[in-house]
């Protein structure tokens, strides 16, 4: 007859309580977290959450202290000025629970986009409004009017012109835009093969994105930024469209993209990450699953995602890419307590 | 005998799907051949579904797509549209365009001369204008646009977009300001009108399956000036991969847009759904938030199967469609109940 001896006994006993004392990568509730490195955006978040704010206002307060502090020159005034040396800006949010959503782009003049966003959510039926229109709204509701230029994206246009206007989102056009500024008009097709998009600056494409999971699971998101330098006027990228910027679901998880919004946009990231995670896949997985599609057609393209489900777990992924090898993401949860900086590795 | 029968199973096309396939939302029938010629005269399957979309903005079909429809609140009407290629997955869309009539040659404008995806506003029509491309800055309102303006303005601005701000919106005017939070009542949407909201999407799969689709449209009727809808967002109006196949939707844009039914049925028939069941179970799941919401979807795959759907609705119980492929060699009519 088999029987353990006490001392074994025992270890068993020690060990047990070792396994279930010692939180093993636990999921928790409530969560913030948020693209890149933009810890004030996430100490912001959890204090509204922690002063008893809603998921909706802690994601708009967060993205709303990048606007403040125009994080990284990418969010918010003073930054990417587009070809005519104009700050525009993009942003959505999203209410997870009853699938409403607010967006605004192009918004000029009006330095918090996702508070008008947040606006147009409530005041009105609509999802996105844009233009020199998303302004007048915005005066309406109650939103300053001021200029979003600053000495340093003035600088950085001038610099621009100075060097012909490299780089541009031009194509198929002349002037050879590789070389020249405009104006540019089209060039008689035949097609061209597809030229590689050479002229690629990382520090230009970064956009706060966040995403917040309440207690009961109840989830939201939001983006915010100010487009892609030396865009052409008007240009929109994936931030301020729903499924591509972000996505929130509060039956299945959030997820939050920041990178060369022009080809993501086209793949619907956030979206696709969120109805995977709906399927069960983990939120690593799913983020990954997600850049994957988007690689099969533009192998070098510069991205990441963010992704959480409704329990609190979390994932990130990135495109591998010259330049870019690993993606730092804030994160905060009753287990970290203050905002940390995470890091993915790209693939 | 057993000849004879083989040579009938083998001679009569049993609903086989065929290629090169047109289909489009609506009875828009002119547009449906418009495409279907350009195919026939080989233009590319990106060229039949502009050459497709642009007859409707010729032709103001319905007065929601195109010049003088659906006015905004300030009696100006302003036009969204996209326009995907399946094999690059290159799109090209404008929204909120201002005086200028061929959106979805804009649209084309963006995917084949910027890297980007999308402009809008005012900018666009600058963008446009530098085109150069016949992009002939004019008024895009008529008599007929500024007449239902008028009468919106007289019957109190009602229907209308807003909400939670005073003056009540359900009976009066702007211009409106917000109200706090804590005295909101809290109203259902009840301003529907189901002929303010056709937009013509087209999908075109070539003789090798390759998949193209667009959209235009000139809005919700009343919208709040800036207003974008579903059409021209990729994803959501439509949605292209030469993979998989391709879908396009119409309706309510706004609620529509939140759940990119266009991406979701491509996706499921990559999965290999068929595509209506594919169409169903995106309309399903906007369902499942708003039962009464207006909307439809047409789907496509990449060997010539389609389908559609559409949500059932007092004034919405059947959703027509145009089809071309060689089989019915010319544009044919067809319907879908909505469930």
């Amino acid at each position: 007859m088999y029987y353990m001896s006490i001392e074994y006994f025992n270890m068993v006993q020690i060990v047990f309580a070792i396994i279930c004392l010692v939180p093993l990568n636990q999921a928790a509730l409530p969560l913030v977290i948020n693209t890149w490195h933009f810890k004030n955006a996430a100490s912001a978040a959890w204090s509204t959450l922690q002063k008893g704010g809603s998921v909706l206002d802690a994601v708009e307060r967060g993205c709303a202290q990048c606007e403040f502090e125009q994080c990284d020159g990418s969010v918010g005034f003073g930054g990417s000025p587009d070809e005519r040396g104009e700050t525009t800006l993009d942003a959505m949010i999203m209410n997870g629970d009853t699938m409403e959503v607010g967006a605004v782009a192009d918004l000029r003049r009006v330095k918090n986009a996702v508070g008008v966003a947040r606006a147009v959510m409530e005041y009105t039926e609509h999802t996105f409004i844009v233009g020199e229109s998303a302004t007048i709204f915005a005066q309406n509701m109650g939103f300053r009017s001021e200029d979003l230029s600053a000495n340093q994206s003035i600088a950085i246009f001038s610099k621009w012109l100075q060097q012909n206007c490299q780089p541009n989102y031009r194509k198929n056009v002349f002037p050879d835009p590789s070389n020249s500024c405009g104006p540019y008009k089209p060039k008689a097709k035949p097609w061209r093969p597809k030229q590689q998009k050479g002229n690629f600056d990382p520090s230009s494409h970064d956009t706060i994105g966040m995403l917040v999971i309440g207690k009961n699971g109840q989830v939201a998101a939001a983006t915010s930024t100010n487009g892609a330098t030396h865009k052409i006027p008007g240009r929109v990228g994936d931030s301020p469209v729903a499924g591509a910027g972000a996505y929130a679901d509060s039956t299945a998880g959030g997820a939050a993209a920041t990178g060369d919004g022009d080809i993501m946009m086209r793949f619907l990231p956030s979206f696709l990450a969120v109805d995977l995670m709906r399927n069960g896949i983990e939120p690593t997985i799913a983020c990954r699953m997600a850049i994957s599609r988007i690689k099969k057609y533009y192998p070098d393209f510069f991205g990441a995602l963010i992704c959480a489900n409704t329990t609190g777990g979390y994932g990130a992924a990135c495109n591998k890419r010259t330049g870019f090898s690993q993606f730092p993401f804030m994160v905060v949860n009753p287990q970290t307590n203050q905002s940390q900086l995470q890091t993915v590795d790209c693939f």
